[in-house]
């Protein structure tokens, strides 16, 4: 029996995290991971799918940029196996270096499958055999899975969620994609790039419906549909066949069944959380009918020495909430008085161009109570940096309220990932409008058009023409 | 007159632009420059504005329609120019996240609910309450008892739905792990897909008992706050408006103050660092007096030191001033004196017209009456039929001192904190005095303007935090005061009179708080209820004034 302060389930964003951060304040903590260190996220989520668009991405810009700039090139060759490989490879680094912080922090590692005994104890199962660990605090960070459909069953060959697309053998020459929420976005657009025929069935009828800003996904859709890409809305994927290597797919649309031909099948339609897992069931706490464990602001359970973090705990599903909540976790177990407690939790879409927001949608804002929301777009066709990156599509939109504080920014568009961390930083500072226009913003670059979208959004940005063109005086800062 | 809005050009080099967008719809008044409609080309999405003004005739195109430019993408009435109006924003979908619930069609019948294990080696509990009764209807893993062991205080949970037909044990008996605790009448209905079908015991909520928690390096007060329900952390600032930087909440956190309820100073109302230190720094008021009124010596108490692991997240400024009296005459008060609180609620509503009725007569006087000038009155009439009320221990002399005077105190919430005004002999002055002589305390009190034998020689305290809030509270007695009254919030409430018809009544809730050294409960029980009934008929103050 070995004995912890803490023991951490899951080495996902939020687990490995809270795991270095318990060590760091002087707890004995173990970490117990069945798979790879680093969980989805380093694994089969963000970082390989980065790769992969970022691979997509330099091959589009050599075949459709470089004419225009006056490079000529002989038409790039894709060796995907090799492109594979490096994608692998960045994983293997950065679950290579979890490791090695969870050791330098002295964290003990056990690599195999936790099973839950009661409050106290874990057993965990691996090749090595049974070890029983006994601990004070217990964090959970399960992570979460995607969500399979009857008659689409994962195989991760032909039918296959994200974690199969992204370790394909092959480029394949038509996929399938049910479900156009942001990561069925990502891999479709990337996929398209590396030359796959893409066709989208999405039930809705906008893509990253109530998800992302409606003007910002417009963008994205557009620019889909321009690079080919067939999407098909209200449409609801409803069975399959197998002929040969390729499958008929039957979905219907507007009451009637249709059908279309594919070799791989992308099935994202969200993801569940990893709830369900039967011994959990010894530990006392309560999940929910979703299988979300049920957590108060610290990420207590109900039973007082057990948290939940990341995935497991709640929506929004995103690495950066699970780190945040990892650190957090490890301070309460630590005595401090700690509760989540920011403003906004930002998300990205790694689509082209991207798409980022932090803080409110207008009609969240209006939800809340909001009046006379004050709201303007800029857009990068007017920025110079974006123009010489040959990257002018999209815009920075700033939502603010009646007296000028900024509570939403939805950007689309180049580097849109990168920029949206100054919309957090405001928004968590509480900034008013003037903030972000009167702070000066290095020139030329992409980080000026969130300056010029403030100055926009108070009427008057240096780039763009806006009507009523005169104002009698600078716009004066009201008292409150 | 109709006139035809066209396209105008969108850039060099574009013949064609996607209609994303109108901002305006038919019927709709337009002013020239007016933006009515949002392109998107290859280039920009631009807005495209009216040259003239009128009213909105025909939209010519769909969104999603690709227009060639100069071709007309609109009808305009022309009139006279009016106030403009735009379309409404569109909103996005909601977005369903996808469930995991199957439905089970089981019938109805009726189940059995057995006490689960509860740990190792532990064979029973003892029921502290039921936190559900007979008829009542409940949901799969609700909890349903509160199950204390050796170990642990543990919530069960019923593993089915249904109504409850029978507890089968009462609060404080023992009940053995596996006997059947109380029977439900199931009706069948939806279970949780990960639910395994053929438990029959529970699983168990343990709630660790706090001497098997783990050491905690901050002070007590953190760590109270850490053992703790969630209930004790404020709430998260992402559901409020509060503007504050994330340094500034986490130190409001830290404070234990719920920095939404902090007015803030800054830009916009910005609660700012400085705000949040305000509330425990103090300013030196008059001619440095004790805050409160006291008979006693210092007692020295532990001073337990605090260090922290974290010290660079944290403030430190010094315990000084009002604070610091504050505290040392409440940890002494606390430390001597054994206190118990009795609560009870009166019928007000005649206490409410016979205020009301003075209103005017008050004006003339240049004043506001309120409800404590009554309430005085009340209590000076209840203390000379119970002196106990109105005395002292002095525990150096081991005597009981009994006062035959009325110094009345008032609790006073101020900026620098509680203070405690006092109306001397407030049984030889009228009730508009009284509240003229409240009134220019107060202020005075969050002026920092009190002299200091202005909140000195009370014999006994009221305190009005019902005007902030609270339905009851347990207030601290004022040493060397033996008792406090706590008056709170007016409610309204619908009654059934004699005749069977609806009335309205306004009801009050009171507290006494007293010294149990010298006054039993059985004397605070009638002292509460002799209060009440002058507080419930104020006319019969008249029969007891002097």
């Amino acid at each position: 029996m070995q004995k912890f302060d803490v023991v951490v389930v899951g080495s996902g964003p939020g687990g490995y995290v809270a795991a270095i951060k318990c060590a760091q304040l002087g707890l004995n903590t173990a970490i117990v991971e069945k798979e790879k260190l680093g969980g989805v996220c380093l694994n089969v989520g963000c970082i390989p799918s980065k790769a992969m668009i970022t691979a997509a991405h330099w091959l589009d810009k050599v075949e459709h940029g470089f004419p225009e700039m006056g490079i000529e090139v002989s038409k790039p060759k894709i060796d995907f196996k090799k492109m594979v490989a490096w994608k692998q490879s960045v994983c293997d680094k950065m679950s290579g270096g979890v490791n090695q912080l969870l050791k330098g922090n002295k964290v003990t590692i056990f690599n195999g499958t936790a099973e839950f005994v009661s409050p106290t104890q874990i057993e965990v199962q691996s090749t090595k055999g049974k070890e029983q660990l006994e601990t004070k605090y217990m964090i959970l960070a399960l992570g979460s899975r995607p969500i399979q459909i009857p008659g689409f069953e994962f195989d991760e060959k032909n039918i296959v969620s994200s974690t199969g697309a992204l370790d394909l053998d092959a480029i394949p020459k038509r996929m399938v994609t049910i479900g156009g929420g942001y990561i069925g976005l990502e891999i479709s657009s990337y996929m398209k790039k590396l030359g796959t025929d893409v066709t989208i069935l999405e039930a809705a009828d906008t893509l990253l419906a109530g998800v992302a800003d409606p003007d910002c996904s417009q963008v994205v859709a557009r620019k889909l549909k321009k690079s080919g890409v067939k999407v098909i809305h209200q449409a609801k994927a409803k069975s399959q066949k197998k002929t040969g290597s390729e499958y008929e797919i039957s979905y219907e649309l507007n009451g009637k069944t249709e059908t279309m031909k594919a070799d791989k099948i992308l099935v994202t339609v969200g993801r569940r959380p990893n709830g369900d897992q039967p011994t959990l069931k010894k530990l006392g706490i309560q999940i929910d009918e979703r299988g979300f464990v049920k957590v108060d602001a610290q990420r207590r359970t109900n039973v007082k020495t057990i948290f939940a973090i990341g995935d497991l705990c709640g929506q929004p599903m995103l690495a950066h909430k699970a780190s945040y909540e990892g650190v957090m976790v490890a301070e309460i177990i630590k005595g401090a008085p700690r509760a989540f407690d920011a403003k906004t939790i930002p998300a990205v879409v790694f689509t082209d161009p991207e798409i980022a927001s932090a803080g409110m949608l207008e009609s969240e804002a209006i939800a809340k109570g909001y009046k006379n929301l004050k709201i303007a777009k800029f857009p990068f066709g007017a920025n110079g940096r974006a123009v010489s990156m040959m990257e002018t599509d999209g815009f920075v939109k700033m939502i603010a309220s009646e007296n000028d504080v900024l509570i939403g920014v939805h950007i689309v568009g180049p580097e849109a990932s990168n920029l949206i961390s100054e919309a957090v930083v405001a928004i968590e500072m509480g900034a008013r409008l003037q903030d972000v226009a009167l702070s000066i913003h290095p020139h030329p670059t992409l980080g000026e058009t969130m300056m010029e979208a403030a100055e926009a959004t108070l009427g008057h940005a240096i780039h763009i023409i806006q009507k009523p063109l005169h104002t009698p005086a600078p716009a004066p800062i009201a008292a409150k | 007159m109709s006139f035809d809005l066209k396209l105008p050009e969108l850039g060099e080099g574009v013949t064609e632009g996607e209609l994303i967008k109108w901002l305006v719809k038919p019927g709709d008044t337009v002013k020239a420059d007016q933006s009515v409609a949002e392109i998107m080309t290859d280039k920009a999405t631009v807005e495209v504005p009216t040259t003239r003004p009128g009213v909105v005739k025909e939209l010519k195109f769909k969104s999603g329609e690709v227009i060639k430019v100069e071709s007309t993408i609109l009808t305009l009435e022309e009139s006279g120019a009016s106030a403009a109006k735009t379309a409404a924003p569109t909103n996005g979908h909601a977005f369903n996240p996808p469930t995991t619930t199957v439905s089970s069609g089981s019938g109805g019948g009726t189940y059995e609910l057995k006490l689960p294990e509860l740990g190792e080696g532990v064979a029973e509990g003892e029921l502290i309450k039921w936190l559900v009764k007979p008829g009542d209807v409940v949901k799969p893993d609700q909890s349903i008892a509160e199950i204390m062991t050796d170990k642990a205080t543990v919530e069960v949970p019923t593993t089915k739905g249904g109504t409850v037909k029978e507890l089968k044990f009462k609060a404080g008996e023992v009940v053995k792990v596996e006997s059947v605790m109380l029977t439900l009448t199931t009706t069948g209905g939806t279970q949780t897909a990960s639910a395994p079908a053929a438990t029959q015991s529970a699983p168990v909520q343990t709630q660790k008992a706090p001497a098997s928690a783990p050491e905690r390096t901050m002070s007590a007060a953190a760590s109270q706050n850490g053992a703790s329900a969630s209930t004790s952390f404020y709430p998260p600032v992402m559901d409020s408006k509060v503007l504050a930087t994330p340094s500034t909440r986490r130190l409001a956190r830290e404070m234990q103050l719920d920095i939404n309820n902090v007015t803030g100073t800054g830009l916009a109302g910005r609660v700012t660092r400085e705000d949040i230190l305000k509330q425990l720094d103090s300013v030196s008021i008059g001619a440095k007096a004790p805050a409160t009124s006291t008979g006693v010596g210092p007692i020295s108490f532990p001073k337990p030191g605090y260090s922290s692991t974290m010290a660079n997240a944290e403030e430190r400024v010094p315990l000084k001033g009002i604070r610091k009296k504050i505290a040392e005459n409440l940890q002494m008060a606390k430390h001597i004196i054994p206190h118990f609180t009795l609560m009870d609620e009166v019928d007000v509503t005649e206490l409410v017209h016979f205020r009301e009725s003075m209103k005017e007569i008050a004006e003339k006087a240049g004043t506001k009456v309120t409800y404590l000038p009554f309430v005085m009155k009340a209590m000076i009439a209840t203390i000379r039929e119970f002196p106990a009320f109105n005395a002292s221990i002095d525990d150096n002399a081991q005597e009981i001192v009994y006062k035959k005077y009325f110094n009345l105190g008032f609790a006073a919430d101020t900026p620098n904190g509680l203070l405690v005004p006092v109306v001397k002999q407030a049984d030889n002055k009228s009730i508009l005095d009284i509240s003229k002589e409240i009134i220019d305390l107060s202020k005075r009190a969050r002026d920092g303007k009190l002299k200091s034998d202005e909140m000195k020689g009370a014999t006994i305290t009221i305190t009005n935090i019902g005007s902030v809030g609270g339905t009851y509270a347990t207030p601290i007695i004022n040493h060397p005061e033996v008792a406090i009254l706590g008056m709170y919030k007016i409610q309204d409430r619908l009654e059934l009179n004699a005749e069977g018809k609806v009335i309205s009544k306004k009801y009050m809730n009171f507290t006494i708080t007293a010294d149990h050294r010298l006054i039993d409960g059985a004397l605070a029980a009638r002292f509460l209820k002799a209060f009440l009934a002058r507080i419930q008929k104020p006319a019969l103050l008249m029969l007891e004034m002097h």
